[in-house]
């Protein structure tokens, strides 16, 4: 991993979410739904993983007062995206840390500091996180309250797919939706909501992201 | 302690009373100046007759008209799609104090650079300087707000220029700062003898020689050189001339002939110490309707000499300033300007912790008395409301 994915710095953090500020010119912006690692600074170690569950443009008085002209020119909207002070905030949903090689689906031992550096997960770094274990960072994400569940797990079971194809693991499409009924057997009505998310996704059972017709 | 309400409910009312009266002054008054200046306009060697009335008033401030009749309203030509360098200067100041646990003084001067029509983010300039008390000729007189105001305006011009020169020779330069032209801090009369005068004289010059178009921006003008030229045009009575009437203001006669976007004719500035100034930024001005048919909004643009010198320089000068003020157009104000405003205020959080880093650095050489005052200590103590006794 190289800091060439860093992408932004931590706002504010609890032990199962943070708040992280970045420049609204950064040229990508990393998706819903898809995952982050945080290196705790004080020591790096433990690397805590996160889910982006909502991306928030901010705005001020200032902003508002340029919004409601006709035609806003280029360089004020170049300023407004470069210079003004103005962050994208991205909430980050946590869903596991790694310590000492060791990946652990639980919530992390300590949140990460203010201003500590956030990166985007490469597909290795994917694959070994959503393989490891049977699926226990998946119950993170059920009782997610920001987002519509079903959203968020559609958007990440997406991303991880295309990583584990990518690395020949066939079949964990497959064995990541049967552990999500398992979990979800007693709630039938948000169960359905939440398989109906992810058909809405196109995620075919080998991995591949469907071609839309 | 609150404001005492139950006496200020009467004086309310009188303040009222006082404000309608004098509006309905303001009015009569206004009806006759445009009359008045409506016949001054026609009358033939406009320029020659104030000038004669001038010498025979010395000191007086009012307006000379220049080239163009007075009544004149005048639309800016189409600059659309040119490439127009606008720059933007405003710098803020902390105060030094001497009831703080150490007393400093700080500048901060930033500038704003647009580059229109060529498709790039604007870049943002600062510079922040602590004003030192021992290697400064002026150590004395900084202890006074009004000289530190003074550093400062003369730093935002300071820094325009440089940055204003360093733009390639032949492309369009328009640099604006907030307020007049003419310093407003400085109020000693003999001007060449303070080196912060001859340094604001100097950035002008370089600007001059660079044939940048600079301009000092004036929101919600309340000055009455017009108004001033046309009683000393009519009054017989020199001693009436002398007497500033407060009723009318230029921009009151200016809403009643510029339309939205038009500009005035161009004036030149007649005051004792516009006369002290090197000739070739000596002051004019035009009044600019940046508001629309049912809100005019009268704004004052004054100019250094080598642009009044340029019709030109005067026509692009007036749509930049329109095209920067349609950026905010619920409110027009010139973009740059409230840019460079933003990026040159320092917040009092700033402050407290510029302090800090002094205080840091004072105790690390074995500096330990600093304490604030007893005023201040006592100011600061959290709570210390009337609210806070009550409860």
């Amino acid at each position: 991993m190289t800091d060439t994915s860093m992408f932004g710095r931590i706002l504010s953090s609890n032990i199962r979410e943070c708040v992280v500020g970045y420049r609204i010119n950064e040229s990508m912006i990393p998706p819903f739904g898809s995952m982050v690692r945080i290196p705790v600074s004080h020591a790096q170690q433990p690397e805590i993983y996160g889910l982006v569950t909502d991306i928030q443009i901010e705005e001020d008085g200032f902003l508002r007062q340029l919004a409601t002209n006709d035609q806003v020119s280029e360089e004020v909207m170049l300023d407004a995206r470069v210079n003004r002070n103005v962050p994208v905030v991205l909430r980050i949903l946590f869903i596991g840390y790694l310590e000492n090689g060791n990946i652990s689906h639980l919530l992390p031992p300590c949140p990460p500091l203010t201003l500590d550096n956030i990166y985007k997960c490469t597909n290795a770094e994917i694959t070994a996180f959503t393989s490891f274990g049977n699926f226990g960072y998946i119950r993170h994400i059920l009782k997610v309250t920001n987002v519509p569940p079903g959203e968020l797990l559609a958007a990440h079971i997406s991303q991880a797919a295309k990583a584990q194809f990518a690395d020949n693991h066939f079949g964990w499409t497959e064995s990541a939706i049967n552990e999500v009924i398992y979990l979800m057997r007693d709630n039938y009505a948000d169960l359905l909501a939440i398989l109906g998310a992810i058909g809405d996704a196109d995620i075919s059972l080998d991995g591949e992201v469907e071609e839309q017709e | 302690m609150p404001v005492n309400y139950l006496q200020l409910q009467s004086q309310i009312h009188i303040l009222s009373d006082s404000i309608l009266n004098q509006r309905e002054k303001g009015k009569e008054a206004l009806e006759k100046l445009t009359d008045q200046f409506k016949t001054a306009a026609s009358l033939p060697n406009l320029a020659e007759r104030v000038s004669a009335k001038l010498r025979e008033n010395r000191g007086l401030s009012c307006a000379l008209p220049r080239d163009e009749r007075i009544d004149s309203h005048i639309s800016a030509g189409d600059h659309s799609g040119e490439i127009v360098n606008i720059l933007a200067a405003d710098g803020s100041q902390i105060n030094p104090s001497r009831h703080e646990e150490v007393s400093f003084g700080l500048i901060n001067t930033a500038i704003f650079k647009m580059r229109m029509n060529g498709n790039e983010a604007p870049q943002i300039v600062t510079e922040t300087k602590l004003i030192e008390r021992e290697d400064d000729s002026l150590q004395e007189k900084l202890n006074n707000e009004a000289n530190v105001g003074l550093f400062r305006d003369v730093e935002e011009r300071r820094l325009l220029s440089r940055e204003a020169c360093k733009i390639p020779q032949g492309e369009l330069v328009v640099a604006l700062t907030d307020g007049p032209l003419q310093l407003y801090y400085f109020q000693e009369p003999n001007t060449t003898e303070n080196p912060l005068v001859n340094e604001y004289y100097k950035a002008l010059a370089e600007m001059s020689e660079k044939k940048i178009i600079t301009a000092g921006y004036t929101d919600r003008p309340r000055s009455t050189f017009v108004i001033d030229m046309l009683r000393l045009l009519m009054n017989s009575d020199p001693q009436d001339v002398r007497v500033k009437q407060t009723l009318v203001f230029d921009s009151n006669l200016f809403s009643r002939i510029l339309l939205p976007g038009e500009r005035s004719a161009l004036f030149k500035l007649i005051s004792p110490a516009v006369e002290q100034m090197p000739a070739a930024v000596q002051i004019s001005f035009f009044y600019l309707n940046v508001g629309s048919d049912s809100r005019p909004m009268i704004t004052r643009i004054e100019i250094p000499e080598w642009v009044s010198k340029d019709p030109a320089a005067i026509d692009l000068l007036h749509y930049s300033l329109l095209q920067q003020n349609g950026f905010l157009s619920s409110n027009p104000y010139p973009y740059a300007l409230h840019r460079a405003h933003e990026c040159a205020v320092v917040q009092f959080s700033e402050k407290e912790h510029v302090k800090q880093l002094i205080i840091r650095e004072l105790l690390s050489r074995g500096v330990t008395d600093l304490e604030k005052s007893a005023k201040q200590v006592a100011k600061d103590l959290f709570g210390t409301t009337y609210r806070d006794f009550k409860e």
